[in-house]
């Protein structure tokens, strides 16, 4: 009965003990180095370094293997790398191992216990495919709207080759941004030399712009960007600039100037002011007269035929004057005589010869005539007096005159003219004037005074005629002239006739 | 008269549309374009290289026909046509081992395809030219070299029986050879002889 006790007893122990042993063995277990983990590759211009993760639980110090093999070799062992044997490192550089560019690589890490190695997972890399290419060195020159790019590929760690050897063309990317981060321009080209330049144009000037260079291939994209390089680009104003639209300038004017000169060639343009001509002159004077509000400057001469029976006055007119008067039976011209009263009694034919008042010519002429008959000087007594104002001819006959004197008078042409009895006016109304006229001559005409009769007989003359120049003196004067030449003329010859 | 030169003409602008819309003087950019979404396209067919496969491996010689520097751009065009006809031809092999996604595998072998059919139309008319290059004996040799290389790789996938692990190991090699056709299509930028050819053509027909 004890024995049946005694064996559940036991056979609880025992299981208890085993329990128990087991735990205790397995306690070294539990404390179990977990194998390098996270095993990853920073691989930079064909330079690798694997780096990696410690496992759990570790105990210092660790030390690790790092083996790998290529893909493409034949080789049935793994490889070790040298410079990671046993290290204590979390990282190993494996540029010098993974020499075949082409091929894939595996890598493994050890950690190396006493019991053994713990063999990590596996990584794969391919170095051509995989490695990350640049930053380039980039250099930063200033233009005006431009900057000018400079960049220099780095060197790849790799024995005597170079990124441009391996992968022949490279293509890069240009980034260049405003200052303020809102403008970005992308300039894709390719290069196959490892030192190129690159202009970029149409900025604006003055401006801060950050660049930036990334270099990529066509089976290997993975690229590392420049650091951003800002640089401010030169203004557009510069002296060597401003040649350009100084000489457009000079040119421009200097095709207007020809051409100016071509237009002055060929008479377009006149400088030089012409005189006017002188025939033209007296469109001016014309102009000159017209405007001249002269009333007096009309001082025209009619010569009318008028009989006025006067018993006092006497005319040196005899009757062949009469007679030619008559038998002409057109106009004609009687010239009053003098005041002397004559002893021949004729018809009272009063003779208004109206002349120009400024008549010089004519007075010159009758001048002429004037003397012409010298012979008759003796008996008459001709004064001619020309006045400044006006030209008159004065006729002062004698007082002794006889019928012979007065025949030859009429014979030859008689021209005692007393221009103080020379009566102007309007033809319609003069008569009544030319009779004040007579009126007052004839209280005159006793008087001897010939100066005194003719101051008198001016001032009549004057006060009946309001003889003035006109303003346009010297062209009035020219220019009537040669019409009372023409008067004068007509006047003479008709003297002739008689 | 009148009437044949306007055919002539008209044959002209037939033959330039046709030839501008591959524009040969293009063609390096359109094959490096194609090379870049084969390679992608390979990586993408499988993962991670299996573990145990590693012991399988082996070196496909010549080693050296990774260190192909064609000068001629005549010489480049025949290597990489070589070379892509090859890819093309290996890729047409039993693939049911190789437990890759089929539809990467038929895009794969499509823009293989397409690539080959770009440079022979370019190629084409040169070949009418009949004109000897210089340094044949360069591109003989390299096209020799070429060909032995790609039959260790076929022999290699005979041996394995096209086995998975076979065919990663392929797989990995092949990636290699996509540097040496950017390097290759790289030589096509310069000269566009294709277009000068067709150019004096055109010149002989009006001038006639």
């Amino acid at each position: 009965m004890m024995a049946v006790l005694i064996g559940p007893l036991s056979f609880c122990q025992l299981v208890y003990l085993s329990i128990l042993t087991t735990t205790l063995l397995s306690l070294p277990e539990a404390s179990v180095i977990n194998p390098p983990q996270k095993l990853t590759i920073d691989s930079q211009n064909f330079q690798h370094i694997l780096s990696w993760e410690p496992g759990s639980n570790t105990t210092m110090p660790t030390y690790y293997n790092v083996k790998y093999i290529g893909l493409s070799g034949s080789e049935k062992e793994w490889k070790m790398a040298k410079e990671c044997s046993n290290t204590t490192h979390l990282f190993c550089n494996l540029t010098k191992e993974y020499e075949e560019y082409t091929s894939t690589y595996i890598a493994m890490v050890q950690r190396v216990t006493e019991h053994g190695e713990l063999n990590s997972s596996i990584l794969e890399f391919s170095p051509y495919r995989s490695t990350y290419l640049g930053p380039p060195a980039v250099n930063l020159t200033a233009c005006p709207a431009c900057i000018n790019v400079t960049v220099k590929l780095p060197a790849a760690y790799l024995k005597e080759s170079s990124l441009i050897a391996i992968y022949q063309k490279l293509d890069y990317t240009i980034t260049v941004e405003s200052f303020d981060r809102k403008e970005k321009i992308p300039i894709k080209n390719e290069t196959s030399e490892e030192s190129f330049t690159y202009v970029v144009g149409s900025l604006r000037s003055n401006t801060n712009y950050c660049v930036s260079v990334a270099v990529a291939a066509s089976l290997n994209l993975h690229s590392i960007p420049s650091a951003l390089k800002c640089i401010i680009t030169r203004s557009n104003i510069q002296a060597g600039y401003g040649i350009i639209p100084i000489l457009n300038g000079g040119l421009v004017s200097l095709i207007i100037g020809i051409f100016l000169l071509g237009l002055y060639k060929g008479g377009f343009i006149c400088l030089k002011s012409k005189p006017w001509p002188k025939v033209l002159e007296t469109t001016n004077k014309l102009h000159c007269s017209v405007h001249e509000p002269d009333p007096e400057n009309v001082c025209s001469v009619q010569v009318m035929y008028k009989e006025v029976k006067k018993k006092e006055w006497e005319y040196c007119y005899d009757d062949d004057s009469e007679s030619d008067s008559e038998n002409s039976g057109e106009y004609t011209r009687h010239v009053i005589l003098g005041r002397v009263p004559s002893s021949h009694a004729k018809s009272n034919t009063f003779v208004h010869q109206t002349i120009d008042c400024t008549s010089a010519e004519s007075s010159s002429q009758a001048t002429e005539l004037l003397n012409s008959d010298t012979e008759n000087s003796e008996e008459h007594q001709s004064v001619i007096r020309e006045n400044e104002s006006t030209s008159r001819v004065f006729f002062h006959p004698s007082s002794e005159v006889n019928s012979s004197s007065t025949s030859e008078l009429s014979n030859s042409a008689c021209f005692n003219i007393n221009l103080n009895t020379v009566m102007l006016g309007d033809p319609d109304k003069t008569w009544d004037d030319s009779a004040t006229l007579i009126s007052h001559q004839k209280d005159a005409v006793d008087l001897q005074d010939s100066s005194a009769s003719d101051a008198l007989e001016s001032k009549f003359f004057t006060n009946t005629v309001d003889v003035k120049k006109p303003v346009c003196h010297n062209i009035s004067h020219e220019w009537q002239k040669p019409s009372v030449s023409d008067e004068s003329d007509a006047s003479d010859s008709e003297y002739i006739r008689r | 008269m009148i009437s044949r030169s306007l055919l002539q003409f008209c044959l002209m602008l037939l033959f330039s549309s046709e030839i501008s819309c591959l524009d040969c003087n293009r063609l390096h950019v359109l094959q490096t374009r194609m090379n870049s979404d084969s390679l992608e396209r390979l990586e993408k067919m499988g993962g991670n290289f299996p573990f145990q496969c590693l012991n399988e491996r082996t070196a496909f010689k010549p080693r050296d026909i990774l260190k192909i520097r064609l000068s001629q751009q005549e010489n480049a065009k025949v290597a990489i046509k070589q070379i892509l006809k090859e890819l093309f031809h290996i890729f047409n092999n039993n693939l049911t081992q190789a437990a890759w996604d089929g539809t990467s595998i038929k895009e794969f072998q499509n823009g293989l395809h397409q690539q080959i059919e770009k440079l022979e139309t370019c190629l084409s008319a040169e070949m009418e030219k009949e004109i000897t290059y210089p340094g044949n004996e360069t591109i003989l040799l390299t096209s020799l070299k070429l060909k032995r290389y790609f039959q260790t790789v076929d022999d290699f996938l005979k041996e394995k029986q096209y086995s998975q692990c076979a065919w990663e190991i392929i797989r990995a090699e092949i990636s290699r050879c996509f540097p040496i056709l950017d390097i290759l299509t790289k030589r096509l930028e310069n000269e566009g002889t294709i277009y000068l050819f067709f150019l004096e053509k055109t010149q002989i027909i009006l001038y006639e």
